[in-house]
């Protein structure tokens, strides 16, 4: 009977020193390289992983490639001009984008274009005057490549080009995207 | 992976939607085992209720301090509940930080492909490990007070670790897995807690027989 450790006291020294040792010598045989702790070099929508680059179209006539924004943290918000959460989110994100901007924060605001309208999205960002880029993903590629499964999502991105963290589902106050963009921001750049 | 589930137009987190399920299983455990204990069923439930709001409330709190100069100008936002604004590292979200916590790469011949390459099915071994856990307790005899408690806790930290070797998320401090100081420190203790009380309950309660 397992009791029968505990009580017995030649039993119990053996049990509990036996245990420890093994705790530590497993502890220490399963260490890991810092260096293999560091971000993955593979592309994944999952937080410890590459965010998977993509060139898309902006609203006002410019093209954004996320790879070039290494160095900045970046907030990817997948939305669409008829999704109720994702329009409500929209100001917090602005306010919040505004407040840290200048400390080198971006807001990538991808419209799922190939499932709304480039004429609503537009009347949508005008309408409330958000100054973020809207990025315009007409094919789909960049929403299929981060796995879209439900609008909004949002994809907290690393100065090291690593996801962070991943909302999914809104709106999203603005306390929890400032939190969020703060712990971004305190990371050292690489 | 599944981190949502649809039904219709409505999309479900599938987080939430595991963890009240788990919860309800467990009440109702629960209220079974305060039956058979002749405890009243409704005081355990409640008890498990309050658990689950002071975990909550907990979690909260801790974001909250963790990023005061977000909420010191915003104190409304404070009591805005979202799931998103918990904290991992306190109460009763404790375990979910590695919670979906993905395996190391390896090549076996049970390894699952996931996020590109072949990987240990952590979540399958902890599934196992559950399971055994949760036949040796219910196997095991009410002895005295705690018991099954403090045998839960010890098996259930040496299954974290011994399992954490093979997660390829962990977090480390120095090369060295946190979850496993944790385990071990909580293991210990557990063990210490048991040798009392079957101490104290093998001098009260039952004379020891060495010959059994």
């Amino acid at each position: 009977m397992w009791v029968r450790a505990f009580i017995d006291p030649r039993r119990w020294n053996a049990l509990l020193i036996g245990i420890i040792t093994l705790g530590i010598v497993w502890i220490l045989a399963s260490r890991i390289e810092v260096s293999a702790s560091g971000p993955s070099a593979l592309p994944n929508p999952q937080i410890g992983f590459a965010a998977p680059d993509f060139t898309l179209d902006t609203l006002d006539g410019g093209t954004i490639t996320l790879s070039e924004l290494r160095g900045q943290p970046v907030l990817i918000n997948l939305w669409a001009s008829w999704c109720p959460p994702c329009r409500a989110e929209m100001p917090a994100l602005d306010t919040v984008y505004r407040k840290y901007r200048e400390a080198g924060f971006v807001v990538l605001a991808v419209n799922t274009t190939f499932q709304d309208s480039e004429a609503d999205a537009r009347a949508f960002a005008q309408n409330l005057g958000l100054t973020f880029p809207i990025l315009l993903d007409r094919d789909g590629a960049a929403s299929r490549r981060y796995q879209l499964q439900a609008l909004p999502t949002s994809f907290f991105v690393g100065r090291d080009g690593t996801i962070r963290d991943i909302v999914i589902g809104g709106p999203m106050s603005e306390a929890l995207i400032a939190s969020r963009v703060e712990g971004l921001l305190v990371e050292e750049s690489q | 992976m599944f981190p949502v589930i649809r039904i219709a137009s409505l999309t479900i987190q599938a987080r939430g939607l595991i963890l009240l399920a788990a919860f309800w299983v467990a009440s109702w455990a629960a209220e079974r085992a305060a039956k058979r204990l002749a405890l009243r069923g409704d005081d355990v439930y409640n008890l498990g209720f309050y658990g689950v709001v002071a975990g909550l409330l907990g979690a909260r709190l801790g974001y909250v301090l963790q990023y005061w100069s977000v909420y010191q100008n915003d104190l409304g936002a404070i009591f805005a509940l979202n799931f998103n604004t918990l904290s991992p590292a306190a109460g009763l979200l404790a375990d979910l930080a590695s919670g979906d916590g993905y395996g190391a790469p390896a090549q076996l011949p049970w390894s699952i492909n996931l996020w590109g390459e072949l990987r240990h099915p952590t979540q399958i071994y902890h599934l196992l490990a559950a399971i055994g856990i949760g036949v040796v307790l219910w196997r095991s005899s009410h002895l005295f007070d705690g018991a099954r408690f403090g045998l839960f806790i010890a098996l259930y930290t040496a299954s974290r670790l011994f399992l954490e070797t093979f997660h390829g998320d962990s977090a480390t401090f120095a090369g060295v897995r946190v979850v496993q100081i944790w385990s071990l420190a909580a293991l210990v203790v557990a063990l210490l807690l048991l040798r009392r009380w079957a101490e104290t309950w093998a001098r009260d309660v039952q004379p020891v027989h060495e010959t059994t």
